[in-house]
């Protein structure tokens, strides 16, 4: 069967431009061919520090960027070819909730206004419009007095409960949280982790969840894609990418966990390099304590290297 | 959690600050005395009375009389009208177009961006007050005229404010999250950046009138401003030269009067500044 979602060689590179003629002088490799899938009902994370292109993945699934290459097929169509009409329809099957709980909202409009929106825009629960957006906030774990309330008058984690409650209303299929959970404090993370949990099973949605973290990852996600410096390095089920992780990169975010037990930590060194130049060969030899010569000379594919596990690395 | 609109907020900014409590009450009362110059007025300012010449002031004429007999006090309430009208019309003029160009320049960027933002930098390359005198020497002096052609010499600054407003409210992800939604550039600029950059607009709109007033005064001085007999400060001032070492009342007042308004103006504008920064 098709799944609900398949990225395709994706690329996105971001000029950068200098001077009164704007000429190119170099080009940010944000996402540099990246290939996934997702299936219906399930939950795949991409995971990877800062600056690796998970936030440029999301909102290119959105559509909310224009690829430099690549696809993406959303329920067997490339939402790149689709025209104004259809990516508004397909709008109304994919959604997508921010890192930043205080930046995701107007601050010049009341939460009911936030949610009504989203309901005016796609012509939905015309009659009964107050009722649904009571709903959507009960939903949520919000109560229906907030209709009525500015985004400054709440906490961050109940804002991005709005956020929620706001890619909800259209009743989308796809889900794309992107670090929806980074900017709140940890009391609350777990409670915003459980609501998307069961919201998955009370609408079947499927979600793609970014994060920096892979303690938080574990919990909710079926499948984990570990990204460097817009590549996919490592793909797994979650279970065996946290029994079994492979790559070098993989273990090292892994031993970041932190534990009660004492253990030896992979501790890396050095930034990530910058992506106008990444680094000949395997793009994390600049990092990798295992390195070997081979490494800086030839670039390492992504193949499976046993059922439903992706890697790519030398030495596995 | 208090249930309080932002506005409350603003207000109460704007309470503690004195200077721009003394602002907006200058320009209030000046709004009030405008409104309600034909009860205030002690006599009509139109009427000359030769045996009344360059009175100084006195009980009968508190500011004294001018070269034609005429009470200063009377004419002085009739030409606030005068500076209100130029002040707020032109701005307005100016508003209108600084919101549209503005807008489309800064959130379609690319090509109409750069061509209207030439513009602008062709229109700052005028010394506008001299464009006012040139203009106004070819059309007629009026009320209309000179409040249009300040007006269109004064949109380039607030288009460069509300396009840069634009820049950086168009990538905040609540804009972003409009986009997902499906929202409709006219939605998204109308509905979701234009309500967030009108802190900033307002304030400059209100220090752009205190400049209108000053524009008017300075052209009616030089007298192709308002022409009399229709009273305005500047034109009183312009009489108040000539008569200068008779009549020192004909220049002090409307002076005072000028710098009154608008460092009410600039006040309450400076304040509306402070009282409308969200990051205090």
């Amino acid at each position: 069967m098709e799944p609900l979602l398949r990225v395709e060689n994706l690329k996105k590179y971001f000029p950068v431009e200098r001077g009164i003629f704007k000429r190119e002088v170099a080009r940010i490799r944000a996402v540099d061919g990246i290939s996934f899938s997702l299936e219906r009902g399930k939950t795949l994370s991409l995971v990877g520090e800062s600056g690796c292109g998970k936030t440029t993945v999301a909102r290119l699934i959105l559509r909310l960027l224009e690829p430099t290459f690549g696809a993406i097929y959303f329920k067997g169509e490339n939402i790149f070819d689709l025209d104004k009409k259809g990516m508004f329809q397909a709008r109304g099957m994919m959604q997508i909730v921010f890192q930043d709980p205080f930046g995701s909202l107007n601050p010049r409009q009341r939460v009911g206004d936030i949610i009504g929106e989203a309901l005016s825009i796609h012509n939905l629960a015309k009659d009964r419009r107050r009722e649904r957006i009571a709903e959507l906030l009960r939903t949520v774990g919000l109560g229906e007095e907030c209709l009525w309330r500015y985004p400054h008058q709440f906490s961050g984690g109940q804002r991005q409960r709005i956020g929620i409650a706001r890619a909800l209303a259209v009743e989308p299929e796809l889900m794309v949280c992107d670090e929806p959970i980074s900017a709140l404090d940890v009391s609350i993370q777990a409670q915003i982790l459980n609501l998307l949990k069961s919201l998955q099973e009370r609408f079947s949605l499927s979600f793609i969840f970014i994060a920096h973290d892979l303690a938080v990852v574990r919990y909710i996600s079926h499948r984990v894609a570990i990204m460097y410096l817009g590549k996919i390095v490592e793909w797994a089920g979650t279970e065996e990418l946290y029994r079994n992780p492979l790559h070098p990169y993989t273990r090292a975010l892994l031993s970041a966990i932190p534990t009660i037990e004492r253990r030896e930590r992979v501790i890396l060194k050095g930034e990530i390099p910058d992506p106008t130049q990444p680094p000949k060969g395997c793009r994390f030899h600049t990092r990798c304590l295992e390195a070997l010569p081979e490494c800086k000379e030839r670039e390492p594919n992504l193949e499976e290297i046993s059922k439903d596990h992706l890697l790519a690395c030398h030495f596995a | 959690m208090r249930e309080e609109r932002l506005s409350k907020i603003i207000w109460r900014r704007f309470r503690r600050n004195r200077l721009a409590v003394v602002g907006a009450i200058l320009v209030l009362s000046l709004f009030v005395i405008a409104s309600l110059a034909p009860l205030l007025s002690p006599y009509d300012p139109g009427e000359i009375n030769v045996k009344n010449i360059l009175l100084p002031p006195s009980k009968t004429h508190p500011l004294g009389t001018d070269e034609l007999g005429r009470d200063v006090l009377s004419r002085m309430i009739w030409a606030s009208r005068v500076s209100l009208k130029v002040g707020f019309i032109a701005v307005g003029i100016a508003l209108v177009i600084a919101v549209i160009l503005g807008s489309l320049a800064g959130y379609y960027g690319g090509r109409i961006d750069n061509l209207i933002m030439r513009s602008v930098d062709i229109m700052l390359c005028f010394p506008t007050f001299f464009l006012i005198l040139a203009v106004i020497a070819i059309l007629e002096p009026s009320i209309t005229n000179i409040m249009v052609v300040i007006g269109i010499t004064s949109w380039p600054g607030l288009t460069r404010l509300l396009r840069a407003e634009f820049l950086s409210l168009k990538e905040r992800e609540f804009v972003a999250a409009a986009r997902a939604l499906g929202a409709s550039d006219r939605r998204i600029i109308l509905k979701h950046i234009l309500p967030n950059a009108l802190a900033p607009l307002v304030v400059a709109a209100t220090l752009g009138v205190a400049g209108a007033i000053l524009t008017e005064s300075a052209l009616s001085f030089l007298g192709i401003g308002v022409q009399p007999p229709t009273p305005s400060w500047g034109n009183i001032l312009t009489s108040g030269e000539v008569y200068i070492d008779l009549a020192w009342w004909l220049s002090l007042f409307p002076g005072l009067a000028i710098l009154i308004t608008v460092l009410g103006y600039t006040l309450l504008g400076e304040g509306l500044k402070d009282a409308l920064n969200p990051r205090l």
